[in-house]
């Protein structure tokens, strides 16, 4: 029993371990998605101003529905 | 290790010599008895024993006491046992949190590497249509497409597939839909180790993202691009493989059912061709590789919470509140377990079988939030009982009106409550929250209550208006409850609210921002509420003092509670504000004429003040502090009441309860200091909490008031003590109590509350002066000074003190103006520690100035002259001839702690003067330094070092004793390389004092 409890902590700390991995790489992977909605949301704008006629409804929409991706 | 008894002469029982001893069950039954009295008899008991009891009159005294033995080892083994069976438990249990936790982090990842790289393609696809004019009519029917093509795993010898009859069109559907749900693993997961393809194009003509699996079972490539086609044009154009896969020679669909979900399931046979002329063509038979086609338009929006049929719906009627019930138990889930809010752990955790559990709190959201999970060993309901309870540990808590309990139909309850919440200090109004709370069971045995705030948003009746509270908003929040393998349970807590932070004055908004606050005290004093009483209902905790943990808990919350009500000052408690005779408005001073009233509207508040004469004051002031960690100073009021206290205040608030006349002292902080010895009564499981005794030892200080010295009793609630522990609050709170110590003791509390205010991100506050300008900073913080402090250690807390006494009608204003010199003493005084214990910016910056009285020149001359003159050597280099007041400056600078102490042969010797360095080492200020004794600062082969040096130190006027550890007065170890003491001599060469160089100290 003895052993096996300190397999299992071990474990536990083993996980633990990875799930601060995990949560690094998710914060780092959120970060550069944030980064990249923002580009995006700028490119979008840009496309927006161009002067192209009967698109503009189309932009938006799709301008919108980018932003519910974050 | 048991004993083996050898039973050498029984022979008339048939047993020889060598056998074990076989006792028949009259005779275990009887010892057993005796065990539980007494587990280790005496012998003379044991032989009493034999001449007693006639079933045992057989057997050999001797083998009596072999049979404690053996019983006391198996005890000790059974509890051996039992504890590893605990701690297993508790591992397994804390295991199965872990790896739900990393299962969440790793679908959490693979959402987020999903985002990624579609925001990247569509970053690309924007970029083209950019330069391509012409194409961006074609946005609105784009879609993204995400396949898992040509995954050949295969696994169709799994038993499962095997006995599941697959000719009935539901065993299909099974197989369909797990296919479905492995596949989209695949395709947005990361079931398969997908690494991306090496050659792809990174511009916008790319074809989009590919991805190949590596050491996998069989092979898997996935991809994933923009088309300008309809979702079902696309499907259409993908499922007639023949048209785009040129090595496939035919596909035959064989038979065709409809799903009933309004899908559709085909069994169909491929033939491939061999890519090359000497390899076998396969047939595959497609039922196991996952061959389905998800078209998903981007339908990722996020739920906004003001969603227009919140108005339309009619919450006076209970479906209405339903389903307000329903939506806030959706998304107390989805922050409970998920990841509607963006959690970051809270703190180290702890792995092991101690942990309270895993601890969260809020980035960046709306309002403020924390979350906790953890394991106690009680039954769900019990647990919801528990928390329910809000006000049994919630100390914030004023009270919680349950005003309607309405039943949800299907087993669970909805109720409208109003609750009240004391505000921490003096300078910002108490918080009520009306609110909706739903408690059901789910589906899979746990038990559920959530709550959230009903506002004009939500829709539902209005709550009881309110005077004097500022509303806040309680977003779902609540506890969700498992139960757990053998017994136990899972508890998820989630409080998240918006404290309207908007309204207090700048200075404070910190406190009503921060999550860390909210997440110590309310979200972990919740799970360590339940945890407490879990152990007290095991039987692991041991308590002092003979109390039941619930009376001392009741003494620990009446003594929270009256500082809070002391604090807030309601007006339908009875209070009413008490102008000041000489102008100053720094402490305000409240008088409560009807203190039957106390203790507020609850069953916790007992109508316990008939002693208190005609009516009770209460003095109370706020000031801020800059860089003075709360549990330090805390700490420090505990320790050295002498530096804030008047032994004559403590005498007048301890005689109100006796009903004797006592005058009204003069309040003069330390002006007669008294010993106070700490008695510990009871401290919570982690120790975050201590209930003690206070003893101050009674002394006259004239001599017609002899007959009332005598030792007062302090009941004294300490919390938050802890460094450790981020955000959390610090409190020291005590009342007198009489030698009685009666379960309902009347207490009228007073006390100290230190609140730390997390910086913002500004660094621009002045960090010279430790003790702010109140009024200043209310008015928004006017100081130009722009010095951080250099160790990063710029932080403010606010210290609320408040002091209760009773008066009787004629006495009214004699006590109103002590106390409030009182409390401006004590305010005095806590700047004066603050000083002493805020880190010092740099070393070079001398924030104490030295002292310069003539005294002290003369110590200090004698210091260094002793020390050339025994030594030889210089204390300050070279160029010591100088004296006065350079010499003086020279040691109050020194590198090494200076520490001088008296040298009496009748009292064990006390400190008398140290230098600025000492002083840190010590941790201690000049005036409480005298109160510490050396035998407690050194530790034990320290003090055998300077014994066995002593006589050398005597004769030849000094000695060095070796490397060693010492203690400060705050407990905290001290390591240092060497001491060096010398025997101090006055100009007339007799002995002064002891001085003592520590070189090369720091704390451990």
């Amino acid at each position: 029993m003895e052993r096996l409890n300190s397999k299992l902590y071990v474990e536990n700390c083993y996980i633990m371990k990875e799930n601060e991995r995990l949560r690094k790489k998710a914060e780092l992977l959120n970060q550069e998605n944030q980064q990249l909605l923002v580009q995006l949301k700028q490119k979008l704008s840009k496309t927006n101003k161009n002067p192209n006629g009967s698109n503009n409804d189309n932009n938006v929409s799709s301008s919108s529905s980018a932003s519910g991706q974050s | 290790m048991m004993v083996h008894t050898m039973h050498r002469e029984s022979p008339d029982k048939g047993l020889d010599s060598g056998k074990y001893v076989r006792y028949t069950p009259e005779q275990v039954e009887a010892l057993e008895r005796v065990y539980t009295e007494c587990p280790k008899p005496s012998s003379l008991r044991r032989h009493q024993l034999i001449r007693e009891s006639s079933i045992l009159s057989n057997i050999e005294p001797k083998q009596i006491k072999v049979w404690f033995q053996n019983r006391r080892c198996r005890e000790k083994q059974r509890k051996e046992a039992a504890r590893l069976q605990t701690v297993n438990r508790k591992l397994n249990a804390m295991n199965k949190l872990l790896m739900e936790e990393n299962d969440r982090l790793q679908k959490q990842v693979s959402h987020l590497v999903y985002d990624n790289g579609h925001m990247k393609h569509q970053l690309h696809t924007v970029t083209s249509s950019t330069f391509a004019s012409g194409t961006t009519t074609d946005n609105s029917c784009e879609s993204v497409v995400v396949s898992g093509q040509q995954h050949q795993q295969q696994n169709s010898n799994h038993p499962q597939h095997l006995q599941r009859d697959a000719n009935n069109p539901a065993g299909l559907l099974s197989i369909a839909e797990e296919a479905l749900a492995e596949f989209l693993s695949k395709a947005t997961g990361t079931a398969v180790d997908w690494v991306q393809m090496i050659g792809m194009k990174p511009g916008p003509d790319s074809i989009g993202i590919v991805s190949i699996s590596r050491n996998c079972s069989g092979i898997a490539a996935r991809a994933c691009g923009l088309v300008s086609l309809e979702p079902m044009k696309v499907a259409e154009i993908l499922k007639d493989r023949q048209s785009w896969l040129r090595d496939c020679r035919c596909v035959d669909t064989l038979s065709v059912i409809p799903a009933g979900n309004g899908g559709t399931i085909e069994l169909i046979y491929t033939q491939m061709y061999a890519p090359y002329f000497g390899m076998q063509a396969s047939g595959t038979t497609t039922d196991n590789s996952c061959e389905s086609v998800v078209v998903s338009g981007q339908q990722h929006q996020q739920q906004n919470s003001n969603h227009p049929q919140h108005l339309q719906r009619d919450a006076n009627n209970p479906a209405g509140l339903l389903s307000i019930a329903e939506e806030a138990l959706a998304e107390f889930l989805s922050k409970a377990t998920g990841t509607a809010v963006d959690w970051v752990q809270m703190i180290g955790m702890k792995p092991g079988p101690d942990s309270i559990g895993i601890v969260s709190i809020s980035r960046n959201c709306s309002g403020i939030a924390a979350r906790a999970c953890g394991l106690v060993s009680l039954e769900p309901m019990k647990v919801a009982e528990i928390l329910k309870d809000r006000q049994s540990w919630l100390r914030d808590c004023r009270c919680v009106d349950t005003l309607s309990v309405i039943p949800a139909g299907n087993g669970g309850t909805i109720e409208l409550i109003y609750t009240q919440m004391y505000a921490p200090t003096t300078l910002a109004a108490a918080r009520d929250f009306w609110t909706l709370r739903y408690s059901t069971c789910l589906e899979d045995g746990s038990y559920v209550v959530c709550e959230r705030s009903l506002t004009s948003t939500t829709g539902g009746p209005n709550g009881p208006p309110s005077s004097s509270f500022v509303r806040a908003e309680m977003r779902p929040s609540g506890f969700l409850i498992r139960p757990c393998d053998g017994g136990g349970s899972i508890v998820h807590i989630v409080d998240h609210v918006d404290l309207d932070a908007w309204s207090v004055p700048e200075v404070m908004r910190p406190l009503y921002e921060s999550s860390k606050i909210l997440a110590q005290k309310m979200t972990v004093a919740a799970l360590r509420h339940v945890r407490q009483i879990a152990q007290e209902t095991s039987g692991e905790v041991q308590y002092g003092g003979g109390r039941q943990p619930a009376v001392l808990r009741t003494f620990s919350q009446k003594l929270c509670r009256g500082f809070n009500d002391a604090v807030n000052g309601f007006v339908d408690d009875g209070w009413s504000p008490l102008g000041s005779n000489d102008g100053a408005e720094d402490i305000s001073v409240m008088i409560n004429l009807s203190p039957g009233k106390f203790g507020g509207p609850s069953h916790y508040g007992s109508s316990f003040l008939p002693s208190f004469g005609s009516g009770v004051l209460c003095a109370k002031a706020s000031m801020l502090l800059e860089n003075v960690p709360p549990a330090v100073l805390v700490r420090f009021l505990r320790e050295h009441r002498s530096e804030w206290a008047d032994y004559g205040v403590d005498g007048y608030a301890a005689a109100s309860l006796r009903a004797s006349p006592f005058a009204v002292p003069c309040a003069r902080a330390g002006g007669f200091p008294s010993n106070q010895v700490i008695l510990p009564l009871a401290q919570t499981v982690e120790h975050e909490e201590f209930l003690e005794v206070v003893r101050l030892e009674g002394h006259a200080y004239s001599p017609e008031e002899m007959g009332l010295a005598r030792d007062m009793y302090l009941l004294q609630l300490c919390s938050g003590v802890d460094e450790n522990v981020v955000g959390g609050c610090a409190q020291l709170v005590f009342a007198p109590i009489d030698e009685s110590f009666a379960d309902d003791a009347p207490l009228l509390p007073s006390g100290f509350r230190v609140i730390p205010l997390e910086h913002k991100s500004t660094p621009n506050g002045a960090s010279g002066n430790r003790t702010l300008d109140l009024a200043s900073a209310l008015e928004g913080s006017t100081r130009q000074g722009s010095e951080a402090g250099p160790n990063g250690c710029n932080f403010r807390s606010v210290v609320t003190i408040a002091f209760q006494f009773t008066f009787d009608n004629h006495t009214r204003d004699s006590v109103a103006s002590m106390a409030r010199q009182y409390v401006r003493s004590i305010v005095g005084s806590i700047q004066r520690v603050a000083l002493a214990i805020a880190p010092r910016p740099g070393s070079s910056i001398s924030s104490i100035s030295a002292p310069t009285s003539p005294e002290a020149l003369t110590l200090v001359r004698w210091i260094s002259r002793s020390y050339r003159v025994h030594t030889g050597a210089n204390l300050f280099g070279s160029d010591s001839q100088t004296s006065g007041d350079t010499l003086l400056r020279q040691l109050w600078s020194h590198t090494d702690a200076i520490l001088c102490c008296s040298l009496k042969t009748n009292a064990s010797p006390v400190f008398t003067f140290a230098n600025q360095t000492g002083l840190d080492m010590l941790e201690t200020t000049l005036v409480a330094l005298q109160d510490i004794m050396l035998d407690k600062t050194l530790d034990e082969s320290g003090r055998k070092a300077l014994c066995s040096e002593f006589p050398k130190i005597m004769q030849q006027g000094y000695a060095h004793l070796p490397a060693g550890v010492c203690a400060s007065s705050m407990g905290r170890l001290v390591s240092y390389e060497q001491a060096t003491v010398w025997k101090v001599l006055e100009d007339d060469e007799s002995n002064h004092c002891l001085a003592f160089m520590f070189v090369n100290w720091s704390f451990v």
